[in-house]
């Protein structure tokens, strides 16, 4: 099971918020990283040493500084990080909008509002089943 | 309350339906009563308002009244209320904007393009007195919310 994952958001509650689910969801994230916009995420993995720098990102969309937008275009022209699944979860749910950033690489996209079993069926797809579900090694 | 080619029904609807789909989503928290049109609530209040412009502008605002913001924050939080913190009260009613206003915004213009901006929060009386809001009263305290929207000049 992966163990690295960075959250990107400028609410903190948000934050928070995702971070509970995924610890409820099962995945025994080893660390979470978080960030609250993208180029302070950017910055953050640069600075990991391990490769991958994280597992998978999960990202806002709308954050100040660097959107989640120019993020993901970042991260794809990087090297080192481009590899890393980038998950899109944001209010901002047009169709336009979503085929945007999924042309632009992002993995999967998760509307806000979500229940759980949203997220957890994401992390599942991109990542494998939390331990002792159906797709564990043996 | 709208001033748009959309009907009224139309806005009320969404309003309606995207502000229970994140109360029961995100907030684990459902309405005692039906939701109601009313007047704007009253007294001291935490409250966000959430701007939005593309092929539709306009905001969407929330108010929480007692109990309401601390007990949201707590469900959303995953923690106790005793431990919910004012500023936790503010992120979280602009959080609630935010998802309600992009939820009522896929209903409304599911192939616009739009921009929410960053939601703005704060506490003191509600300052749209004059529009109707649609009420939804909690176990303890209630959410009210009203969206104002146009087509883009």
């Amino acid at each position: 099971m992966p163990g690295r994952l960075m959250i990107v958001d400028d609410s903190p509650v948000m934050r928070a918020f995702v971070k509970r689910t995924i610890a409820v969801s099962g995945f025994p994230a080893a660390e979470i990283l978080e960030a609250s916009n993208g180029r302070e995420a950017l910055d953050k993995l640069r600075a990991q040493t391990a490769r991958p720098a994280v597992d998978l990102i999960l990202t806002d969309i709308n954050m100040p500084v660097m959107d989640g937008e120019q993020l993901i275009g970042e991260l794809k022209a990087d090297p080192e990080l481009r590899a890393i699944p980038v998950v899109v979860v944001s209010t901002d749910s047009t169709e336009q909008r979503v085929g945007a950033l999924l042309r632009l690489g992002a993995s999967d996209y998760v509307r806000k509002p979500f229940p759980p079993e949203r997220l957890s069926e994401v992390l599942s797809s991109l990542l494998g089943a939390p331990d002792g579900g159906a797709e564990a090694d043996f | 309350m709208a001033e748009t080619k959309l009907s009224e029904v139309e806005v009320w609807k969404a309003l309606e339906e995207a502000a229970l789909e994140v109360l029961e989503t995100m907030c684990f928290e459902y309405p005692v009563d039906a939701p109601q049109p009313g007047p704007a609530p009253e007294g001291v209040l935490t409250g966000a308002v959430a701007r939005f412009d593309g092929s539709l502008r306009g905001e969407l605002r929330v108010a929480l009244s007692g109990d309401a913001a601390r007990r949201l924050a707590a469900a959303f939080l995953g923690i106790d209320a005793e431990d919910v913190r004012p500023q936790d009260e503010l992120l979280m009613a602009a959080e609630l904007a935010n998802m309600m206003c992009g939820a009522a915004m896929s209903r409304l213009e599911p192939h616009g393009r739009l921009r929410i901006q960053a939601p703005e929060a704060g506490t003191g009386p509600c300052v749209c007195a004059e529009r109707s809001w649609l009420r939804l009263p909690l176990e303890q305290g209630e959410v009210a919310v009203t969206l104002c929207c146009g087509e883009d000049s």
